[in-house]
């Protein structure tokens, strides 16, 4: 639904709250997917496997997507408007 | 005792437009609007790459952290701005705005064939002059009209890797942002 996007998390005054500056935001080039070109993509300070984001802190935090070239913002196409889902994690 | 509803019912609507009025021009009378933001920064034709993001530090700008970005500010009263400069062989993005912040035009790497960006911005006047040919353009300007003088452009990089953002911003520097002679 976009030709690439962006994954951010930041606290409420929009500070990027990744660990390094290496690895400050994930996009849609560098994922591992399942075959159905799903992804799951982990957020937090925990070690997890597969795609994650490394953050630091406690406390709330903001999600940011960005999608960019994308027909949804034009309206031409609502088609694939599914967004992913946010599930919340144990804190380990 | 009918007089007094309607009086008051009249009240309330009267209340109501203006309540509405004013918040509908509000936005047009902030006092530190992104035109501002973007004056505060750079002169006409001076392209100012943003700094890059960085992890605990404040952005005011709400910048993507993956991208390279730039910003030019052109007064169209000059001469028709140009901007041109070799891109990269990855996703890019360039979009002009005007005054009040609103996309006038946008386009990506998708639209370029030989990854040469040429955007020419004209005001209306300037458009006419070149439909007469009295401006002389290069064969692949991509020519966009502006109805004001005052434009800035940004324009976005995304480096395939993180480790070539600073690579990636050294090609937004090498842009070009000018004003054509007319």
């Amino acid at each position: 639904m976009a030709t690439l996007w962006t994954l951010v998390a930041t606290d409420a005054d929009g500070r990027n709250i990744a660990v390094s500056d290496t690895l400050l935001a994930l996009d849609s080039n560098h994922l591992s997917r399942a075959a159905d070109g799903s992804a799951v993509i982990s957020v937090g300070p925990a070690l997890s496997a597969g795609d994650w984001l490394e953050i630091d802190g406690d406390g709330p935090f903001r999600l940011l997507l960005s999608l960019y070239d994308t027909p949804l913002t034009g309206g031409l196409d609502w088609s694939t408007s599914e967004m992913p889902t946010i599930t919340r994690r144990s804190c380990s | 005792m009918t007089r007094v509803v309607l009086w008051t019912l009249g009240g309330l609507v009267l209340g109501l437009m203006i309540h509405l009025v004013v918040i509908l021009i509000l936005p047009q009378y902030a006092a530190h609007d992104l035109w501002d933001r973007i004056s505060a920064m750079s002169e006409p034709t001076q392209l100012v790459v943003l700094d890059k993001v960085e992890a605990g530090a404040d952005n005011p700008l709400a910048l993507d952290p993956l991208f390279a970005q730039a910003v030019c500010r052109l007064d169209l009263a000059d001469g028709p701005g140009q901007i041109v400069g070799p891109l990269p062989d990855a996703f890019w993005s360039i979009a002009v705005f005007n005054t009040k912040g609103t996309a006038i035009y946008a386009t990506t790497h998708r639209a370029s064939s030989n990854n040469r960006l040429n955007l020419g911005i004209f005001n209306p006047a300037q458009t006419k002059l070149l439909s007469q040919q009295e401006i002389s353009a290069e064969a692949d300007l991509l020519v966009v009209e502006s109805p004001g003088d005052d434009v800035f452009a940004a324009i976005r990089l995304a480096p395939p890797h993180p480790e070539m953002l600073e690579r990636y911003r050294d090609i937004l520097r090498a842009l070009k942002c000018t004003n054509l002679g007319t």
